[in-house]
């Protein structure tokens, strides 16, 4: 308990420091009003920030800190009055000293003392020297006081912070592995995102730069490259650090705790981005009353947040410096040389300096690799690889039409660079000639660049333009190029390879797939015209076909003579010929393949194909004088979904299982959400019913994977029962069976019959009475059906007598649910059922009940949203003509949602195809309930066959296409 | 959903009838709602119900139950070790879920920026083909992605027969950092499309104004665009963080084995696994997992549901 309490007392604190910071910057942000504003200034005043809450950890005696602050403070109003009265400093210079003394001190006591008692000073330097601007020196700019503001608040406020940091608790809490943890992610996030937004800022800036001032531009490219360069080729002395150990969170943790200077630069850094930001809020331009405190508001987080990591990693004084040096020299270095290059604006003279540049950068860092990387040098290569080089890239920039002479001396650069460090073997070679090496490829790149024409104002404003694109683009396009895009690619080339992707196999995996007995097994096919289901289906499927033809001829639409019905209809018929053609041959001793068979499908589906085959049938129904149009749609779809059920429960395997999955959640799911959407539709506390159908939305596959294994518990029978759906299915089993509660049951059943059939009587006279009971009649006797059926189960309970009825394995008239079994001494005992385990194939449909139950919600919001956008002029118009509810349905609230439903239906499709969790963790892929991606799983990451693995995962991603397709043909519409 | 010719204040016994069977979709709806969050209802009852009486009784008898309710399970379920730590599950979870979530909104902002607003070659093809891998199973990343945290990727060039480190061993594998980096990329797609979609409707006037007063693109994208998507960045904030914190395949490929990276999914797995023992914890663990998702839900639904449907429904 005492690490829960140490939790939240973290995360109370951390909140109350966010809210501070927020509520401080919000505030001063409405206080300073600004004009104008540039963003140099507040980039100072917010590395400044950065640095005083960089290096503010190391207080100790946080009492006095405050109180130094607040003395400060007073101080800092008092005498700012008095030197606002006497002198009229000048407002940016003033700021600029204030700074550079305020940084000044906390450098000193930095180096001269023991930091750890001395930076409250820094502090409250900044925070005092701040104030005094603000309140001092009226004659500022409003926009400078406010950023001044900012700083003193800032500093304030970590002064506030600290003070609860005094509380013995948090001491202990910080030594936590948990907070630990805490402080290592949340350094991470600062330092990934603080980096991520520099980089993406330094970029910009310098972009914006190269419009109006070329040389600095290239300065800060250089700048950048040579911080890369020489950062990398210095052997990655950040990654030594890093490196060895157990990760990079660790090392980074490590690094941070060993380093204040690597604090402080992220402190400076995230201070600079902080400020910058600050300054960026004022514009001149646009409505600053709007953004200013939002972006206040963004800055009090990140602050707060910065300040939240900082307490929790306490700094020993170290030195690291060494990690970064030679990184910040060819910072400078090439920094340096791009400056001239782009200031240059004589010909001659620039490419001079390139070279001359050049060859220094390139002896220095021949002089910082290290002995393994310098090469023994051959002489064919060396002058062979240059000329080559030259001239294929003098014919490359020939045919863009560049100019060939920096196209020449990259090409020979790159050439040498093949010939000197590619060709010759690495490692102990003579340091002269790395040099010459090195100091060569330098004087050529250098070279090239020199040559480059210095570009006009035109030119600039173009590169501008085009490099904007590029850098909004880039880390997005890297992360999924990175992170998706190869290793998609990756995983094909993988899956051509065996287990241990050493030997290539060609398609031997994708073959392995395909005939394993686990990925198809239709053994049982026959055993479909022996399902109840599928003869459920094909009476449920002809009566909506029957409806559909009557309302056909009503309507004079006809939905069997729709060409898209139809080709579908034929195609399927002629999959069904393939596959009978195929498996029939495959499989002796079963009498499929039958050629009578394939040929009467063939033939069907030629048929099917070309003759309008609806029209006729429904020429020959009779008209229908009610629409029955919502009848013959549900009908259908229940027909389809229990045909595709009595299918797939024959045909069995991994790959089935799949699809089975996408077919029954997707289409359930459709339904269902259909369903919710139009009966919540304004119905009172409509949201309230919504938000409830949509909760499991929030709640993980895990999650609900287990409420839904307490929901399908089974015990031993003579137990009492603890899962709901064993309970139900037990006490049914009771009632069916058991003296009087059976009588009771019968009578009830049978009255409810009866009333069903005078509903369905009292419909009909109102139909002959050329009034709407036509649909009454046909829900009566719809629902009359399963009635009849449950009193069937009541009434007769000896099943030897009505052997006819005999389907499959269980019989009519048993009673209902857990019936048991009668035990000799007469005592009835009860039948659970083992819901995902052993109630083959229906297992596989109670683990899709648990996603039906967590994505309903989610076709149920968006279907909502779309009922709701249908426009009221069509319901009113349709009313107008005498539409009833069920007919403005069927005929203008779906069509109008019809597009919201492929988005639906394909986003199902995704999710459902690469289903894991639920199967992984109620059954693992037991009891025959494998799917594809827990075979993958498991082939790859259990038996470490990475080969069949990779297989099975773009076995996945093929599956997906169609999708893909879909949606892109979509979105090319759109575009 | 009945005949609707008939008049409703009808006193006839048609009338009646009538009324009877349009208040049928109202009581459907109700049960609906009843048996959809029964689940969940029966899972917070159980959590805290004692041991025995889990075992001996369904939840629905609660109020029979002699030890009566308690909190003992959420204690016990915390604080001992033989549960597996769920305090730094937790820690683990947001360690996950915070970065994971942070960090694709910043990125995806820029791109979804540049594909509504920016000219350039090729825009249309790449934001298609970008958003098309919103469809892609994660599945098929997952092998290479796990090579890579656990040694890197080199690449051998022929002929030069010199191997090059493109990515060097950073020993993420077994870490959460590992988690979080992957889901930043599995994100990307749907976030960029998601922001796009938004953010390519926001009124161009003001941009093309802002670019007559002189502001460059960057301009125009930190002080109109960003804070004018402030909700549909919460919504992408929201989504994200119940999809990472909800997640398991991720963390269990790449931490694998090392229980001191658990999030809590992985956490509650391994406690669902120990039969016996620790099942009447279970309840109350799996509840603690849910609870922060249904705090955010709950509370943000408004967003939550915003962008759902910014991705679906148009006009």
């Amino acid at each position: 308990m005492e690490i829960l309490e140490t939790l939240v007392t973290w995360v109370l604190l951390i909140a109350l420091a966010l809210a501070i910071g927020a509520a401080v910057w919000r505030a001063l942000t409405r206080i300073g009003e600004a004009a104008s504003g540039s963003s140099t200034v507040p980039a100072i005043a917010g590395v400044a920030a950065g640095l005083a809450a960089g290096w503010f950890i190391l207080i100790d005696q946080r009492l006095a800190f405050l109180v130094t602050v607040l003395v400060g403070i007073v101080i800092g109003v008092v005498v700012g009055r008095l030197v606002g009265l006497l002198v009229r400093v000048q407002a940016q210079l003033s700021l600029v000293i204030a700074v550079v003394v305020a940084l000044a001190v906390a450098l000193l006591t930095v180096v001269a003392l023991d930091a750890s008692t001395l930076f409250h000073f820094a502090v409250v330097i900044v925070a005092a020297i701040s104030t005094l601007l603000v309140l001092g020196a009226s004659q500022l700019p409003t926009s400078i006081r406010t950023n001044l503001a900012r700083v003193a608040g800032v500093a304030a406020v970590i002064g506030a912070v600290d003070w609860f940091q005094a509380f013995d608790r948090m001491e202990r809490m910080l030594a936590s592995p948990e907070m630990a943890r805490i402080a290592v992610t949340l350094w991470a996030v600062v330092l990934a995102v603080g980096a991520s937004a520099a980089l993406f800022i330094a970029a910009n800036l310098a972009v914006n730069r190269a419009r109006t001032s070329w040389a600095q531009f290239t300065a800060g490219a250089g700048a950048v490259i040579g911080f890369a360069l020489f950062g990398v080729l210095d052997g990655n002395r950040l990654l030594q650090i890093v490196g060895p150990r157990e990760s990079v969170a660790t090392g980074l943790h490590d690094a941070v705790n060993n380093g204040p200077w690597t604090l402080a630069i992220t402190s400076v850094v995230i201070g600079g981005i902080i400020g910058y930001l600050g300054g960026r809020g004022y514009g001149a331009t646009i409505d600053d009353r709007v953004r200013s405190p939002r972006i206040g508001l963004g800055i009090g987080l990140i602050l707060g947040l910065v300040w939240g990591v900082l307490f929790a990693t306490r700094i020993p004084v170290d030195t690291t410096v060494r990690v970064l040096w030679t990184a910040v020299v060819g910072a400078v270095l090439v920094g340096i040389v791009g400056y001239l290059i782009g200031r240059v604006e004589q010909d001659r003279m620039r490419a001079a300096v390139g070279a001359g540049g050049g060859l220094v950068v390139g002896l220095a860092i021949g002089g910082l690799l290290k002995n393994i990387y310098q090469p023994r040098l051959e002489t064919v290569p060396l002058i062979a690889a240059p000329v080559v080089g030259a001239l294929v890239f003098t014919a490359v920039a020939r045919l863009l039409g560049r100019r060939l002479g920096p196209g020449a001396l990259l090409g020979a650069m790159f050439g040498w660079l093949i010939g000197t460090f590619g060709y010759p073997s690495l490692g102990g070679g003579p340091e002269l000639e790395t040099m010459l090496a090195t100091g060569l490829a330098g004087l050529l790149g250098g070279a090239a660049f020199g040559l480059l024409p210095h570009p006009n104002a035109v030119a600039r404003t173009a590169f501008e333009q085009k490099a904007r694109a590029p850098i909004f683009l880039a880390p997005a396009l890297a992360s999924i190029g990175l992170g998706l895009v190869i290793p998609l690619i990756r995983t094909f080339y993988l899956s051509l390879f065996d287990s241990r992707s050493v030997e290539y196999v060609g398609s031997e995996n994708y073959r392995a797939i395909f005939t394993d007995p686990q990925s198809f097994d239709y053994e049982d096919r026959l055993w479909l015209f022996e399902s109840r289901l599928f003869w459920l289906a094909l009476l449920l499927g002809v009566v909506a076909l029957v409806l559909g033809f009557m309302n056909g001829r009503r309507t004079g639409n006809s939905f069997g003579s729709g060409r898209v019905v139809r080709r579908t209809v034929a195609v399927t018929l002629a999959i069904t010929a393939l596959l009978e053609f195929a498996l029939g041959r495959q499989t002796d001793g079963i009498s499929g393949g039958n050629p009578l068979v394939i040929a009467a499908l063939v033939i069907a589906a030629v048929v099917v194909w070309f003759v309008p085959i609806g029209t006729h049938i429904g020429n020959a129904v009779p008209q229908a004088r009610i629409d029955f149009s919502g009848a013959a749609g549900f009908l259908g779809s229940g027909a389809m979904l229990l045909f595709a059920m009595s299918v797939f429960s024959v045909i069995r395997g991994t790959v089935f299982n799949n699809l089975w999955w996408v077919f029954v959640v997707t289409i359930a799911v459709t339904a269902f959400g259909l369903v919710v959407a139009v009966l919540a539709d304004r119905v009172k506390n409509e949201a309230v019913a919504k938000s409830f159908v949509f909760m499991p939305l929030a709640i993980s596959f895990v999650g609900a994977g287990i409420i839904w294994r307490f929901m399908y518990i089974a015990r031993d029978p003579s137990k009492e029962q603890t899962g709901v759906m064993n309970a139900l299915w037990v006490g049914l089993g009771r009632i069916s069976t058991e003296g009087y509660s059976r009588t009771i049951g019968i009578v009830v059943m049978a009255v409810l019959a009866a009333l069903i059939v005078a509903l369905a009587i009292f419909g009909w006279n109102e139909f002959r009475r050329g009034r709407s009971g036509g649909g009454i009649v046909v829900g009566a006797l719809i629902v009359l059906a399963p009635v009849l059926w449950v009193l069937g189960r009541f009434a007769i309970t000896d099943p030897t007598q009505l052997s006819l009825w005999r389907f499959g394995t269980i019989t009519i008239g048993g009673g209902m649910g857990g019936t048991g079994t009668v035990t000799d001494t007469g005592v009835i005992q009860d039948t659970t059922i083992f819901f995902v385990q052993d109630s083959l194939p229906f297992n596989n449909l109670f683990l899709m009940l648990v996603l039906i139950w967590i994505q309903t919600g989610f076709a149920m919001v968006i279907f909502s949203a779309a009922i709701k956008a249908v426009p009221a002029e069509y319901i009113e118009a349709a009313k107008m003509d005498g539409a009833n509810d069920s007919q403005i349905f069927w005929r203008i609230t779906l069509p109008t949602i019809a597009p919201t439903i492929g988005v639906v239906v394909t986003t199902l499709i995704v999710l459902v195809m690469k289903v894991f969790d639920i199967v992984r963790v109620m059954t693992n892929g037991n009891f025959e309930t494998q799917v594809i991606a827990n075979e993958m799983w498991q082939r790859a990451f259990t038996e470490l066959n990475f080969g069949l693995g990779s297989a099975l995962a773009f076995v996945l991603f093929l599956a997906v296409v169609p999708v893909m397709a879909y949606n892109i043909r979509n979105m090319q519409r759109e575009l | 959903m009945a005949g609707a010719v008939i008049s409703q204040d009808d006193g006839s016994l048609t009338g009646r009838i009538y009324r009877f069977l349009s208040a049928i979709p109202t009581w459907a709806l109700w049960i609906i709602v009843v048996l959809w969050t029964a689940p969940t209802f029966s899972l917070f009852v159980n959590s805290f119900r004692t041991r025995t009486a889990q075992q001996a009784t369904g939840w629905w008898t609660f109020p029979n139950d002699e030890a009566g309710l308690s909190l003992n399970n959420y204690r016990d379920v915390i604080s001992t070790q033989s549960s597996g730590g769920l305090q730094l599950g937790a820690v683990n979870s947001f360690a996950i879920a915070i970065p994971a979530t942070i960090i694709p909104i910043a990125i995806a902002a820029f791109a979804a920026y540049a594909f509504a607003w920016i000219d350039f070659k090729g825009r249309q093809p790449l934001f298609i083909a970008t958003v098309s891998l919103l469809a892609v199973p994660n599945q098929v990343a997952l092998i290479p992605l796990l090579q890579t945290y656990s040694g890197g990727a080199h690449q051998t060039i022929p002929w030069f027969d010199k191997t090059i480190t493109l990515i060097p061993d950073l020993g993420l594998a077994g870490t959460t950092t590992a988690v979080w980096i992957t889901h930043t990329s599995f994100a990307m797609p749907f976030a960029i499309f998601l922001l796009h979609n938004y953010i390519s409707q926001l009124p161009g006037d003001i941009f093309e104004s802002a670019r007559i007063d002189g502001a460059d693109h960057f301009t125009i994208f930190w002080r109109l665009v960003l804070p004018l998507s402030v909700p549909v960045l919460a919504a992408f904030a929201i989504f994200q963080f119940l999809w990472t914190w909800n997640d398991y395949l991720i963390a269990l490929t790449m931490i694998g084995a090392n229980g001191n990276a658990h999030p809590l999914t992985l956490r509650i797995v391994a406690l669902a696994g120990q039969f016996g023992a620790q099942e009447h914890l279970l309840s109350a663990g799996a509840f603690i997992m849910a609870f922060i998702p249904l705090m955010v839900f709950f509370l943000l639904q408004r967003f939550f549901v915003r962008g759902l449907l910014a991705g679906s429904v148009k006009g």
